[in-house]
């Protein structure tokens, strides 16, 4: 059973009837039970937990700024409970029956803040996957039409915010894994700067390159639920001490004054017709709002999509490769393609490799940004795949289309910087087409603005894919 | 990873681990193209700054201009 109930609004009825919580949680676990199973999207819940959750949060703090909100993540966030019955599989056969041995910092932010956890989500296996195939976990269904791929790797979480059933989920993001299945499921996704956000107690990936954010219906869902997760965490060696800010107090600025550049060449020029034509277009309503709109052209950028996928391999390599011997049997084709890739990485060039993306950073970020304050690109680069279309398993072919999906997403990882993407149309199957503003380093409470003015013109917030949802 | 390039030496490894050899072939191959690349990236080595380092720097600037 679908809610699509914003955060504000569920704050609201929680304040004014707090034992409301344990209800709205018992439905809620119901939904990811039911249709979150239905949608493939739901991998593990402790209705337990959470019923205890809601019931010791009802009789808290009512001012709490996510107070007995209803949340569910990604697998690879940790908790380690009394029972120690929480998974950190990281959507993999070849983790099957780990346990998660610590609670993640963000996990803990949100308890803090006073949300409920209602369960994990499917993720492609070890994060490594932009299309959402998981043979293992399952493969969670695009509720705008089941046919078609939520994408990856955070697809279960798109799968059921986008159901309705919860208003956020977190995701992760080392190349586009919050951005393209938000995009693909007509959410808001947001990609925060690198060292915003503690990994700490999340599956890893890519030490350098993996962030945490949230995905959700709304820009500000978003902003509040981004607003709970920062802060320096001594025990992530990528954290940073920044600011610590209120992303919905500016929320309602407009984007008047902001100076916003459209990075035609490489990202326009990389995608479909139809879709950078749309963000052309987009780009034009947006300096209608009030925004200064500029061509900007960023030297080199072609170079980072690759680089990107090998540091993520290096990397991944490093975490998982010496175990290849015990698990490589277990792995899906493409994630040992992936590790294998990056076992070929020698020392000597993966310090290049740092090396140069800092170089790359330093010498272009000053230049990029010394004009305007964003620039905005395509998420996908072309319409949305079925998931018979994009399964490289069953279909060889279609190893080259999945090559391509990551085109506008993995160079802003390779940048660092922060990104938010929303919906802004349908594509000509019905499906979402969304655009990314993507910011200087800790800018996101203007790109959370910038958003926020676009998703008023627009209004797809208003749009749901209840037909779909309901006619299971 | 190794100390040093030595290719023939990871694949003896991975062969030993029991993969596949055309694995092993479709990966190193995969991973010359992606090196190639870094190596031909005309990097400044006068830069002794980390990723972390800059984005630091950026932190405390802006921590500096909301102070």
């Amino acid at each position: 059973m679908p809610f699509y109930q914003s955060i504000s609004e569920i704050l609201t009825e929680n304040r004014q009837d707090m034992a409301g919580i344990r209800t709205r949680t018992a439905k809620v676990i119901d939904a990811l039970d039911g249709l979150g199973r239905e949608l493939d999207a739901t991998v593990f819940l402790d209705p337990e937990f959470s019923h205890n959750q809601a019931q010791s949060v009802a009789t808290g703090d009512a001012n709490l700024p996510l107070f007995g909100v209803p949340l569910a993540h990604k697998e690879l966030y940790g908790r380690h409970t009394e029972a120690a019955i929480w998974p950190d599989e990281g959507g993999s056969k070849s983790c099957k029956g780990q346990l998660a041995k610590k609670t993640a910092t963000t996990i803990d932010k949100l308890d803090k803040a006073g949300a409920i956890d209602c369960g994990r989500l499917v993720s492609v296996e070890y994060a490594l996957g932009v299309t959402g195939h998981n043979a293992y976990a399952g493969t969670p269904k695009n509720p705008w039409n089941r046919d078609y791929v939520c994408g990856g790797s955070s697809s279960g979480s798109a799968a059921v915010v986008a159901a309705g059933i919860v208003p956020g989920a977190l995701g992760s993001d080392t190349g586009g894994s919050i951005r393209l299945p938000a995009a693909a499921c007509g959410l808001v996704g947001i990609k925060p700067t690198q060292g915003l956000i503690s990994r700490s107690g999340i599956f890893p990936l890519s030490a350098s390159l993996d962030t945490a954010g949230p995905l959700t219906r709304s820009v500000e869902d978003g902003a509040r639920i981004l607003s709970c997760l920062t802060g320096y965490d001594s025990t992530d060696a990528m954290s940073i001490k920044a600011a610590k800010i209120d992303y919905t107090e500016q929320m309602e600025a407009g984007v008047n004054g902001i100076k916003i550049g459209l990075a035609e060449r490489y990202f326009l020029e990389g995608s479909d017709s139809d879709i950078a034509d749309m963000i052309a277009r987009l780009f034009d309503q947006i300096n209608q709002l009030g925004a200064a709109g500029s061509d900007v052209e960023i030297p080199g950028i072609e170079n980072t999509n690759p680089l990107n996928v090998l540091l993520i391999a290096s990397e991944a390599t490093q975490v998982h490769g010496n175990k290849l011997k015990d698990i490589h049997s277990d792995l899906n084709a493409q994630t040992l393609m992936r590790i294998l890739t990056g076992a070929f990485t020698s020392e000597a060039e993966y310090s290049r490799l740092l090396a140069c993306r800092a170089d790359y950073i330093a010498k272009t970020l000053p230049v990029l940004f010394d004009k305007i304050d964003m620039f905005l690109t395509p998420v996908w680069p072309f319409a949305l795949p079925t998931i018979e279309q994009s399964d490289v398993g069953s279909n060889p072919e279609a190893a080259a289309l999945v090559q391509k999906i990551g085109h506008n997403t993995r160079p802003v990882n390779f940048l660092g910087l922060p990104a938010i993407c929303f919906p802004v149309g349908m594509d000509k199957n019905g499906l979402p087409v969304s655009a990314q503003l993507v910011g200087k380093p800790f800018s996101e409470a203007l790109l959370i603005r910038a958003a926020r003015a676009i998703e008023r013109e627009i209004c797809f917030w208003d749009r749901r894919p209840d037909n779909v949802v309901n006619a299971g | 990873m190794t100390d040093k390039n030595n290719d023939a030496q990871v694949k003896d490894r991975l062969a030993a681990s029991g993969i596949s050899p055309a694995d092993i072939t479709l990966a190193h191959e995969t991973s010359a193209v992606l090196l190639d690349l870094l190596a031909s990236y005309p990097l400044d080595d006068r830069l002794k700054k980390s990723v972390r380092d800059l984005f630091e720097e950026a932190a405390q600037s802006q921590l500096r201009s909301a102070g």
